[in-house]
Order: structure tokens, then C-alpha cells, then sequence
């Protein structure tokens, strides 16, 4: 019940932040704050004893109807995971994290859609219903589509409508795989329903024919690779990300980008031991391109912002591979991989957090974020360009830096499935390396672009904000045991599933 | 004998006359336009609390029935205020013609007779023409014009085609219509049909006409065109083709499937390259006609042997959210459509839109979810009619069809979304007159269109409704 409760709160300081006027940023700064301190105590209390599977679960029936041997219930019902509980952290912290960043000169509404967008997706995490599901998945999308085509810089209209139109496209394939779910479950039940634990259940799926087997899979991984992004499917990413202010892009690559990775780990893992052989073999194949190809794309770009765009997707690519090779091995590694991907996910989402924090305030000193045109800040934003080294640095996987847990986990469980082909991996390990310091190399050290002019170093409140960053990210990178105990025991909760 | 369904027609007929004879006094837009609400109100309510579930000769009063009339009154009552702005004089005749026009939306609602269908349908087309032209400017008679010549084709189709199936059934009656064998006066009959309303719902080769009608008429009254005519000839064809013909399942499929993917491709790709607001609006309403056609389709495939679940599921799904279709549509369709009188210009470009954010915020905010909706996004009415018209495709094993319209949702995006970027546009504050019963009609039809995004409840009781 108190999931509920704190659903509804935030739904009503939601409302509220659209009212604030002048008020909303501080308006939306509390609420959030006390969402995050409350969820935190809670989730502390209720996942002290965590064994997987969902706990705290709250169902309401909304609609019934029934008559002459059909039923068909409409549910809303909340509930939590190890891996959700920490989604939902992790998207309080960055939408706080947006809109602490987001400049002053921006109306309420500004704020109201970043607490609406935190709303969407803290209530994708939590939903234990597909139709709420596809509900949350969609209402996340439509403030960030204003975020980007209002507030956004340059090409902004086309960027935000070709970002929607690609989520969407993939998640009303998404609500097909949905019906079609539900129409098998019916036929074997006489219910319609649309709760994730009845339909993502190995025990019902395995009786569907083949082909709407495929015909549901091919939805969910539509939906589910459009927003992670992966290879073919990632062309509204770079637009998006550049256009996007830059509380935009920070909301985009740590909030938005987890929903494809939960929808993959979290909601469609269940069902994917079913998956047929060649499928696993391409879905890992699409992660190896995918992290080869937006490394090679970052490496030649010429704006910082729009290589951090590729060299967050290429983070994000562990997330397939862990997906894939998860489902070739057992035991131990494939528990080990799961986890790892998950938390690459958290842990990207603090790291691209704080890489493209710094790069607003750069943008902020010095009016672009062009390679070229940068160079040495080091000389003049000392603290600013440590900040951003260490998110860089993160990012490649530096050892006690918040990067380094997942990609080694998902890589050594990846040799245990894929054998030798994980030097792919480790390839694209290398080029991300090569292109965060060669970035790192040519903005932040080197001669100092004269033509800059003096620079004025972070203020106070803005070293807070990127102290905090830094110091979660280094914490996920030397204590990673706290958030790896909940992940493990959903993952192994999960791997026992299939 | 229970005349109880009697007294909401009485008070509506009667009500048409002392609107006209009040005009001889006065020309008061207040005093009319209130007068016809709260007739339009009380019929309302006289036919939500009257005895349901009986029949005599051929109405048959059941809740199904009950839920188009009321449906229909709403279709009227959300233009009557903002006709106030639109109409420039002659206020008695034009809320005179509106109540009659409900009056004969009602009979149509109750009855099961073709022939009073048959009047009923043109008491309201005869209404819209008048309307159409109410101004006297030269688009509104351009418009006229146009809209009541293609309609007399439309109108001699469906006398020829409610002969052919005199022909073959024998009966007027659409309760009455007993198992027959399949003859090709039938099939005549289905083509003629569906030509002759095919032109009120704007059809794919049939929807020419609609564009320049919705175009060039008042807006309020091209908020009526779109919403209540279109949807009396839909429920007129779905209670024909559902109760009318049974051995011609198959050619009512082919003929569906085939007309709805037209129509909506039509609509959404003709709309993508439209620059003209009102047009941009008219392609969409096409685009809708084509997805809820989708439900005759439906209904003609749950003949044929490949059917997963038992037929009289999926149609009941399919009926009920086309149902539910009709409720949200009026207040997304008409909303938009209400909407353009706050442009000072007569004809609407889509630049004419930019600025209303600044102009009113509240107003584009919830003309914003009207578009949303028609898109068919969450937390919406169009959602949920979408989503569960969708849902029936499925359930009765179109996935092909599910997916053309789902493609053709994906492509409408593009053009819903372009207009409320240009709402949100800097420039262009000025252009609008922000007369507050325009405004507050589109806050409210908002509001409802968000209300009715949540009210699942309402859906699963049409579904319990849903068949005839």
C-alpha cells in the first residue's frame, strides 16, 4: 500500500510542478527530494531481505466484465523488483539531476514536464500490468518530445518528432505483442488479462504456435532495441541527443535509455529461454556491431555533445550482449552476466549523467561544444575538466570507476558463452577508450584555445551537483556490493525461471 | 403499450417550433443558443432514465440503442455554444434546426425500420446543407453546393440499394430479417449501400467532397459534419450490416478490409502534405472513417473458419469499442474543429496556429491532447477506443490488418505532432480573438477527452451492451 501512496504523491507534485510559476524549479527540486529520501528508507526497509521476484505488490481491479463464460479484467497493479527498486531510484536522481541543471530562464513548464517525465518512467518501473506498461512507455515520451521541440536548440522540431515517431512506431508494435499475449492466455483461460506475471509465464507461452511466438517476440525486441538504441534501430538517437537541452539529454541517456533495458531484463526475460538458437546468436551479434559501430561513429565526431550521444549508446550495447550470452550459459555466469548488465544500466546512468552535466556548463562558459574550437580548458576550468575526465573515465571502464563492474562482468560471462568472440567486445572496449581520451586529449589538455578568453571555474552549487555525480560514481566503483547483492538475487531469481 | 420513448421526440419536436416562433421577438444568441441546451439537456436525461429493453413494431429500445441516441444529443449540445461565435444572425432558425436535427438523430437511434432510417438519415443531411451554407459567405456556399450535390448521388444510392434488399429479404425490417440464401440483389444492395452512407462517413473514393465541405463551412458546423453525421450513417451501416447480411459475410469483409486500408492510407498520407489547417483536420477525420470501418471488416471475418476465438467475442470487442469510438470522437474531432475560431483568419493555415500557446496556454494545452488523442496516445479517449479496436483485430485473428493500421497510426503522428509543435511556436501571439466560450468549450472537451482516457469501466460495460 505504501507504493501506492508514494505513486500517488508523486502523481499530485507532478500537478503541482506545473503550477509552480516562479517557484516550479524549487517546487520540483523538493518533491523530488523527498520522493528520493522517502523511496530510499523504504526500499532500504523493504529489500533488507531480498530473495527475488516482486515484492510490495499492490493489485486493484479497475473494470470487470463478464458474461457467458469470458471474463476480462482490467488491473492496475504496482509492484517491485530488486532491479525496478533501483530503476526508480535511479530515475528520481536524474530527473533531479535535469532539472537542478535545467537554466533559470525556463518557465514552469520547463520543470512540470521533467517531473512528468520522472512520473512516466518511475511508473514504468513499477507497473506490474502490460496495459499500464504501454500506457507509462508512451507517457514517458510526450514530455520529452515537448522537452526536446520546445526547449531544444537547433533542428529541434524535426529531431523530437523523428524521436518520437521511432519510439513509437516500436511500441505499437509493442502493444500488438501485447494483444497477442493476451488473446493466447484467453484461449487457454477464458480470461482476458493483462498482467505481466500471468502472461509472461514460460508454462502458458510455451504453448503458443510458433508463429505468434515470433510474431510477439519480434514486438517486444522492436520496441525494446529502438529505445536501448541498437545498431540499424539507432537513428533518432544522435538528433535527439543534440538537439535536446541539455537537462534533455542528461533525462534522455540515464532515464529513457534504462526503459529498453528493463523492458529486456526485466519484463522480457522470463519468456526469452524460448528463444530459437539463431536468435540469441543475432541479438548478440547486433550488441557486438552495435558497440563496434557507435564507437567508431564517436571516435570521428567532431562536437563533444553528439560523441558522448554515440558513446552512451555503445555503453548501452552491453546491455544486448549481456541479454544475449545470458541465455547461453547457466548457473553461476549467466547470474553473474545478468546482473552485470543491470547494473551497467545504473551505472551509466550516473556516468552519462555526469558527462554531459559538465559538458552543459563548458557550453555554458564557453558557447560551443565543438572539438575544434575547444582545447586546453584544463589551463582555465581546472575543477570543471576534472569532472569531466573522471567521467570519461568511468565511461571506458577505469577499475573503481562506476563503468568498470558492469562491462567486466558482462565481458568475462561473455567468454563463458561466446567463447574467443568476446575479443569483439574487448575491441570495442578499446575504441571507446580510444576516443574518450583522444576527445579528453584535444579539449581538456593541450594548448588553450586563446580565443576562448578567461573562463570562470564551477561556483559552489554547481561543484555540488557534479560532486555528487562524482562521488556515485566512484562509490558504484568501489562498493559495488551493495547494489549487486539486490541484482544477484533477482537475476538468479530470473535464471531459476527459465 | 409503453409510449415513454415518446416524450424526449415530443419535447425536442415541439422545442424546434418555440425556438422559431420565439425568433419572430427576438435574435438573442444567449436566450436561443441557452434554450436549445437545456431542451437538449433534458431530452438527454429523459432518454438516460426511460424503460429500456422492449420493442414496438420496429424501434427497439435497448441499451445499445439508448447509448447512440444519447452519443447523438451529445454531438449536438457540444456545438451549441460555440455556434454563438460562428453564426453571424438568425440564431431561431439555426437552434430550431439543430433540434430537429436531434430529434430525427434520435429516431434513427431506436429504430430497426430501413425506411424510417432512411428519413431519419435525411432529415439531418437536408439539416447539414442548410447549415453548411448558414453564412451566405461564398466558401460557406461553395461548400453547400458541393456537400448537397455529391450527397443527392449518395442519397439516390441508398434508395436503390434498400430496394435491392426489399428485393431479396423481403422485409424492411432489420429485426426481422430471417436466414436467407445468398442472391446477387444482395450483393447489389451491400454495394449500393455502402456507397450511399460511404458518403457521409467519407469512404476513400467517396471523401472529396467531405474536405471541401469541412473546409469551407462554419466551423462549429464542421465540427457537427464531422462528428454527428458521420457517426448517424455509421451506426446506421453497423446495424445493417450486422443484422442485414448474413449470407454475404464475405463480400462485407472483402469490401471492408479493402476500404478501410484505402481510406486510411488516404487520409494520413493526403494529410502529411496538407498546409491548410481545417483540410489537415478533414484528412485526419478520413483517417478515422478508415479506422473505424476496420469494425465492419471485423465483423464481416467473424464468418469465416479461420477464427481463433468464438465469433461473438470479438465482435462484441469490436462493437463496443467502436462505441466507444463514437463518444471519444466527438469531443477530439469537434474540439480541433471548434478550435480554429480562435484564428482571427477565415481560412486556417498551419501558421496561423503559431503562438495560441502564448496567446492561452491552457487552450493549447488542451488542444494538444485533443491532436494526442487522435493520434490515439495514452491517458487519452482516442487511446482506449484504438487500443481495444486494435485489440479485437487481434483477437479475431487479423494481425495483417492490425498491423496496416497500425503503420497508418504511426504515420498520422507525423502531421498531428506537427501542429502542436507550431502551437508551441514564439511568433504570432496575436492573431487570435480568445472569445471565452470558444475557449472553455475546448478546456472542457480537453478535459472530458482526458477523462475519458481513464474510464476503462466504461468500456467493459459497452462491451456488455455491445451487441444489437
Amino acid at each position: 500500500m505504501i507504493l501506492l501512496y508514494f505513486f500517488i504523491i508523486f502523481f499530485m507534485l507532478t500537478v503541482l510542478s506545473f503550477f509552480g510559476g516562479k517557484h516550479s524549479k524549487s517546487v520540483s527540486l523538493v518533491s523530488l527530494g523527498i520522493l528520493t529520501v522517502f523511496f530510499v528508507i523504504y526500499s532500504i526497509l523493504d529489500f533488507s531481505n531480498y530473495t527475488g521476484g516482486v515484492i510490495s505488490y499492490y493489485n486493484a481491479l479497475l473494470a470487470s466484465y463478464s458474461a457467458s463464460g469470458i471474463t476480462v479484467h482490467i488491473n492496475f497493479s504496482i509492484g517491485l523488483t530488486g532491479f525496478s527498486d533501483l530503476l526508480v531510484i535511479i530515475s528520481l536522481l536524474i530527473t533531479m539531476f535535469a532539472v537542478l541543471m535545467g537554466s533559470n530562464s525556463h518557465g514552469a513548464y520547463f520543470y512540470g514536464l521533467f517531473m512528468a517525465a520522472g512520473f512516466g518512467l518511475a511508473g514504468l518501473f513499477m507497473v506490474r500490468n502490460f496495459l499500464f506498461f504501454y500506457i507509462f512507455w508512451e507517457a514517458v515520451l510526450i514530455p520529452v518530445f515537448f522537452i526536446i521541440g520546445k526547449y531544444g536548440t537547433g533542428n529541434k522540431e524535426r529531431s523530437s518528432l523523428k524521436f518520437f515517431i521511432y519510439t513509437h512506431i516500436g511500441s505499437l508494435f509493442l502493444l500488438l505483442s501485447i494483444f497477442t499475449l493476451s488473446t493466447y492466455y484467453f484461449l487457454n483461460t477464458n480470461v482476458f488479462t493483462f498482467q505481466i506475471a500471468d502472461l509472461m509465464n514460460v508454462a502458458f507461452i510455451i504453448g503458443i504456435p510458433p508463429y505468434a511466438f515470433y510474431f510477439i517476440i519480434f514486438g517486444f525486441l522492436l520496441a525494446f532495441l529502438i529505445k536501448l538504441p541498437t545498431f540499424p534501430l539507432h537513428a533518432w538517437l544522435p538528433d535527439a541527443y543534440f538537439d535536446a537541452p541539455y537537462s534533455g539529454t542528461i533525462m534522455l541517456s540515464g532515464g529513457l535509455v534504462a526503459m529498453g533495458g528493463y523492458g529486456l531484463l526485466g519484463i522480457l526475460y522470463p519468456i526469452s529461454g524460448l528463444f530459437p538458437r539463431y536468435l540469441v546468436y543475432f541479438i548478440i551479434l547486433l550488441g557486438i556491431i552495435s558497440i563496434i559501430y557507435f564507437a567508431f561513429s564517436a571516435l570521428f565526431q567532431t562536437d563533444l555533445k553528439r560523441m558522448a550521444a554515440y558513446g552512451s549508446a555503445a555503453e548501452m550495447s552491453f546491455i544486448t550482449i549481456a541479454f544475449g550470452t545470458a541465455l547461453l550459459s547457466t548457473g553461476y555466469v549467466r547470474t553473474l552476466d545478468l546482473s552485470g548488465g543491470m547494473y551497467q544500466i545504473i551505472a551509466h546512468a550516473f556516468v552519462a549523467a555526469l558527462i554531459f552535466a559538465s559538458l552543459s556548463l563548458i557550453y555554458k562558459r564557453t558557447g560551443t561544444s565543438k572539438i575544434y574550437e575547444l582545447g586546453g580548458l584544463n589551463r582555465e576550468l581546472p575543477i570543471l575538466s576534472s569532472f569531466l575526465l573522471v567521467g570519461m573515465l568511468a565511461s571506458l571502464g577505469l577499475p573503481s570507476l562506476a563503468g568498470f563492474i558492469g562491462e567486466f562482468a558482462v565481458t568475462i560471462s561473455a567468454y563463458q558463452s561466446i567463447g574467443l568472440y568476446t575479443l569483439f567486445i574487448v575491441l570495442g572496449l578499446i575504441i571507446i577508450a580510444a576516443f574518450l581520451i583522444w576527445a579528453a586529449q584535444r579539449t581538456i589538455f593541450g594548448y588553450f584555445n586563446e580565443r576562448l578568453g578567461r573562463l570562470r571555474d564551477v561556483n559552489k552549487q554547481e561543484f555540488l551537483i557534479l560532486f555528487f555525480m562524482m562521488v556515485a560514481s566512484i562509490f558504484l566503483g568501489v562498493y559495488p556490493t551493495l547494489i549487486f547483492k539486490m541484482l544477484t538475487a533477482y537475476a538468479s531469481h530470473l535464471g531459476g525461471l527459465i | 403499450m409503453n409510449y415513454e420513448y415518446l416524450y424526449a421526440l415530443i419535447l425536442l419536436g415541439l422545442a424546434g417550433f418555440i425556438a422559431l416562433a420565439a425568433g419572430i421577438k427576438t435574435d438573442n444568441k444567449k436566450i436561443l443558443g441557452g434554450f436549445a441546451f437545456i431542451v437538449l439537456i433534458a431530452a438527454f436525461f429523459i432518454i438516460l432514465f426511460q424503460q429500456k429493453n422492449y420493442s414496438i413494431a420496429s424501434l427497439n429500445i435497448s441499451s445499445f440503442d439508448t447509448y447512440w441516441a444519447l452519443i447523438f444529443l451529445v454531438s449536438i449540445m457540444v456545438v451549441i455554444i460555440p455556434s454563438m461565435n460562428d453564426i453571424k444572425k438568425r440564431f431561431d432558425v439555426y437552434y430550431a434546426i439543430l433540434l430537429f436535427m436531434a430529434l430525427s438523430m434520435v429516431i434513427a437511434a431506436f429504430t430497426y425500420n430501413l425506411i424510417v432510417l432512411f428519413v431519419s438519415f435525411e432529415g439531418v443531411s437536408i439539416a447539414t446543407y442548410i447549415l453548411t451554407a448558414f453564412n451566405k459567405t461564398k466558401r460557406n456556399l461553395e461548400a453547400s453546393l458541393k456537400y448537397f450535390m455529391i450527397s443527392t448521388v449518395g442519397t439516390s444510392f441508398n434508395i436503390m440499394g434498400i430496394s435491392f434488399f426489399y428485393l431479396s429479404t423481403k422485409t424492411f425490417n432489420l429485426n426481422a430479417v430471417g436466414i436467407i440464401s445468398f442472391n446477387r440483389a444482395l450483393l447489389l444492395s451491400l454495394v449500393f449501400i455502402t456507397i450511399g452512407f460511404g458518403f457521409k462517413i467519407a469512404i476513400f473514393p467517396m471523401q472529396q467532397w467531405a474536405i471541401d465541405a469541412y473546409d469551407g463551412a462554419p466551423n462549429s458546423v464542421s465540427a457537427f459534419l464531422s462528428t454527428g453525421g458521420k457517426l448517424i450513417a455509421y451506426m446506421i451501416l453497423l446495424k445493417f450490416l450486422f443484422l442485414g447480411f448474413i449470407p454475404d459475410y464475405n463480400y462485407v469483409f472483402f469490401f471492408f478490409a479493402i476500404l478501410a486500408i484505402l481510406t486510411m492510407t488516404y487520409g494520413n498520407l493526403a494529410a502529411l502534405m496538407e498546409n491548410n489547417l481545417k483540410r489537415i483536420l478533414a484528412y485526419s477525420s478520413v483517417a478515422q472513417a478508415g479506422y473505424m470501418i476496420l469494425v465492419f471488416a471485423l465483423i464481416g471475418y467473424s464468418y469465416y473458419p479461420a477464427v481463433l476465438v468464438s465469433k461473438e467475442i470479438f465482435v462484441r470487442f469490436a462493437i463496443a469499442s467502436a462505441m466507444f469510438y463514437a463518444i471519444a470522437y466527438i469531443f477530439m474531432k469537434a474540439g480541433p474543429f471548434i478550435a480554429m475560431s480562435l484564428v482571427k483568419k477565415d481560412k486556417v493555415m498551419i501558421d496561423d496556429i503559431a503562438g495560441l500557446a502564448r496567446a492561452s496556454r491552457w487552450t493549447a494545452l488542451f488542444f494538444a491532447i485533443m491532436l494526442l488523442s487522435l493520434a490515439g496516445v495514452p491517458l487519452t479517449g482516442g487511446f482506449i477506443a484504438k487500443y481495444f479496436l486494435f485489440f479485437s483485430l487481434i483477437i479475431g485473428n487479423l494481425w495483417w490488418l492490425a498491423v496496416i493500421a497500425i503503420i497508418n497510426s504511426a504515420i498520422s503522428m507525423y502531421y498531428y505532432f506537427r501542429i502542436i509543435i507550431y502551437t508551441y511556436r514564439k511568433e504570432g501571439e496575436n492573431n487570435f480573438n480568445m472569445d471565452p466560450g470558444i475557449k472553455y468549450s475546448v478546456i472542457i472537451m480537453g478535459l472530458i477527452t482526458l477523462g475519458l482516457g481513464v474510464s476503462f469501466a466504461l468500456y467493459t460495460y459497452l462491451a456488455g451492451i455491445a451487441l444489437i
